[in-house]
């Protein structure tokens, strides 16, 4: 059973989540971990809804004049003695990162958490170009070290137990003794931060992705628990911050606000343990520090998320609070989504990155009961767009068969009354027995059987004196 | 067209301006936890350096905070202190403690002094520099941070002015307790790779 699915391939998918016992024993502690945590969190804030509408317009101002923040951006960074490239793809974004590593003659990569790394699959075609990369965030190493892709967007090895990570630690560290007892979290935390203490020294490169560009100053903003991103960006000699280009935030004032709302939406924490900001590479006379700093900037399918439709998508500081309090997510975990971004922020973002033909299952995976939107620290219209995915899916004909069939059928039905009222009477002794064309619709749905007569009927009835 | 031209004309296209906001920057709201002053915003670093899971520890002068120390690092091996000129030049051998400058991936407890502090979230703020190694914060297991109770600042407005006032330095650290990861099984585990445990010493002096 392979960790990595086919987005086309949903509604097997999360029949195959549904009927596995211990993921959906791990999918229990959503509610009581991150829904708990974050409401305890946003307790002290009184200005909560003030401050998600703030944040909602930052962003939108930054991206109603992004080509300008951009710019800005690129040019405090060169002041600052740092390089900005762009990269229009994936695969533009994966030739500039293995250029920069040749050119500086880098050897060892330690990577810090980035989603948008996961999204164009760096490390794959890093590893092939011959460099060693390896993933620090002890999640993301995990699930490195396992071939699977993450399973949540802040918490990526969500899904494993305890006893999934001693079983990968024998199988990976095998330099240390095979008698050593790392069945406790502990010894496994202790084990994991003592194997990368020494690939951190080793690197040349880092690899960050960034939580907020800062274009007034020209910063990149990351945020860790565990300091991953902090002993990657300042022991090796070089820094690669990676970014999507809807990370721009214009002003520091901007960033306080992001961060107020960030760590608490995640994690329920007031402030993530290390934020750290990026302004350019060692100066002179600094004591530490990388001697090379660069950012590449991608493009990926954004600028297209920039039409009016979709646009708000881009707000997103990738906080996962929406999966935290979807019911589909809840029910089937990240992997059966087939995708970077699994739950609602997937379902509106991934369209425009992997095509709707292929994802047009995910904007339906919702039963658009709108909690997502409720707790999304940037009121993104969740629902909403993903409704213009919908849309988008019907009017290329892509959406799922039996659903198109059906409604055509109906529609046709509705338009003809005569047609209709027998439709109506052969069916409603039927409809509701769980056999025929319903079968399967029926499968994980009540339907009490009709009434005996029609509405239609029955209001004629009433009606004679 | 290069990337750059693209990406810029693409998002033109679909309705983006490249010309900066004609309106002055609407202020964004700062909520009541971060306009603390004083004792008040005293109490509250206290607190929230407690609820970070670090240790709080209050010293009337350097003398007491290097007494702290001794009494709380390994014994019998050097500590590693932050070049940083206000502990570098302090008589740490005559507190008892063998002091060895600069970060160090091999010692297990190390010093260095905040250049301010938060008291919205409970959080030191270093900068980098000649004298300021980032990695004095994250190699040691043990890290005791120092810092006087006449920088802590309101919040986080606050000391992101203070980064722009200091010219940006290039690497700006905001520390909120030790390292931590609740990456197995969701359950918070602390000395990921920053340091496991953090003792934050604030010098009185005022």
């Amino acid at each position: 059973m392979s960790a990595h699915k086919n987005p086309r391939q949903f509604p097997a998918n999360t029949r195959e989540a549904l009927a596995n016992a211990p993921l959906q024993k791990t999918l229990e502690r959503i509610k009581l971990g991150f829904q708990l945590f974050r409401m305890a969190a946003m307790q002290e804030l009184p200005e909560l809804e003030s401050l998600r509408t703030a944040l909602a317009a930052a962003k939108d101002r930054a991206l109603a004049h992004l080509p300008h923040y951009l710019e800005q951006f690129e040019k405090n960074v060169i002041a600052n003695g740092g390089q900005v490239h762009w990269a229009r793809s994936a695969s533009e974004a994966i030739a500039i990162v293995s250029r920069i590593a040749r050119e500086a003659g880098v050897k060892r990569i330690v990577k810090s958490k980035s989603m948008l790394t996961e999204e164009i699959g760096l490390n794959a075609p890093l590893i092939r170009d011959g460099f060693e990369v390896v993933e620090t965030d002890l999640g993301e190493y995990i699930i490195q070290l396992r071939d699977e892709p993450p399973s949540h967007i802040i918490a990526p090895a969500f899904h494993l137990s305890r006893a999934d990570v001693t079983q990968s630690f024998r199988a990976a560290h095998t330099h240390l003794d095979p008698k050593r007892d790392i069945d406790d979290r502990k010894s496994l935390v202790r084990e994991a931060r003592q194997v990368l203490r020494e690939k951190f020294l080793a690197a040349d490169l880092g690899i960050t992705g960034a939580n907020a560009l800062i274009a007034e100053t020209g910063t990149v903003c990351l945020v860790t628990n565990e300091g991953n991103a902090d002993l990657s960006m300042t022991h090796p000699r070089v820094h690669v911050a990676i970014a999507g280009i809807e990370k721009i935030l214009p002003a520091m004032d901007d960033l306080a606000l992001q961060l107020r709302l960030l760590g608490r939406s995640a994690s329920g924490q007031r402030m993530t343990v290390y934020t750290s900001l990026r302004s350019g590479p060692r100066k002179a006379g600094d004591a530490d520090g990388p001697e090379a700093f660069h950012v590449v900037l991608v493009d990926n399918g954004r600028s297209q998320l920039m039409r009016a439709e979709t646009r708000e998508v881009l707000r997103c500081i990738r906080c996962a609070a929406c999966l935290n309090h979807c019911p589909v997510y809840a029910s089937v975990g990240g992997h059966a989504y087939g995708v970077t971004y699994p739950g609602p922020i997937g379902a509106a973002f991934q369209p425009a990155i992997s095509g709707i033909a292929a994802t047009h299952h995910l904007p339906s995976a919702s039963s658009f009961c709108g909690r997502c939107e409720s707790v999304c620290p940037a009121k993104i219209p969740l629902t909403r767009i993903m409704r213009h995915w919908r849309e988008r899916g019907f009017g290329k004909g892509v959406a799922e068969t039996p659903n198109a069939i059906a409604l055509k059928l109906f529609a046709f039905a509705a338009r003809h009354p005569r047609l209709f009222r027998a439709a109506m009477k052969l069916a409603r002794p039927f409809w509701h027995l769980p056999f025929g064309p319903m079968a399967k619709w029926r499968k994980h749905r009540n339907a009490p059987p009709a009434p005996a007569g029609s509405f239609v009927a029955r209001v004629q009835q009433r009606r004679k004196p | 067209m290069s990337a750059r031209d693209d990406i810029l004309a693409a998002l033109a296209r679909n309705g983006a301006s490249s010309v900066p906001p004609a309106n002055a920057v609407s202020a964004s709201p700062i909520p009541a936890i971060a306009t603390k002053r004083d004792a008040e915003a005293f109490a509250r670093f206290a607190a929230l350096v407690k609820e970070s899971l670090a240790e709080f520890v209050e010293a009337p002068d350097d003398y007491a905070a290097m007494r702290e120390i001794a009494a709380r690092a390994p014994k019998s091996l050097p500590i590693a202190i932050s070049p940083q000129k206000e502990i570098a030049s302090l008589d740490w051998a005559g507190a008892g403690i063998e002091a060895r400058i600069g970060a160090s991936p091999d010692l297990p407890a190390g010093v260095s002094m905040a250049d301010s502090a938060i008291a919205e979230t409970g959080s030191l703020l270093f900068f980098s520099g000649a004298n300021s190694p980032v990695l004095a914060h994250f190699l040691p297991d043990i890290h005791f941070a120092l810092v006087r109770r006449s920088t802590i600042l309101p919040g986080l407005n606050d000391a992101l002015a203070l980064a722009r006032a200091r010219a940006m330095p290039s690497t700006v650290n905001f520390i909120t307790g030790p390292s931590r990861s609740g990456d197995i099984e969701q359950t918070l585990e602390l000395g990921a790779h920053g340091p496991r445990q953090l003792v934050v010493i604030v010098l009185m002096d005022r």
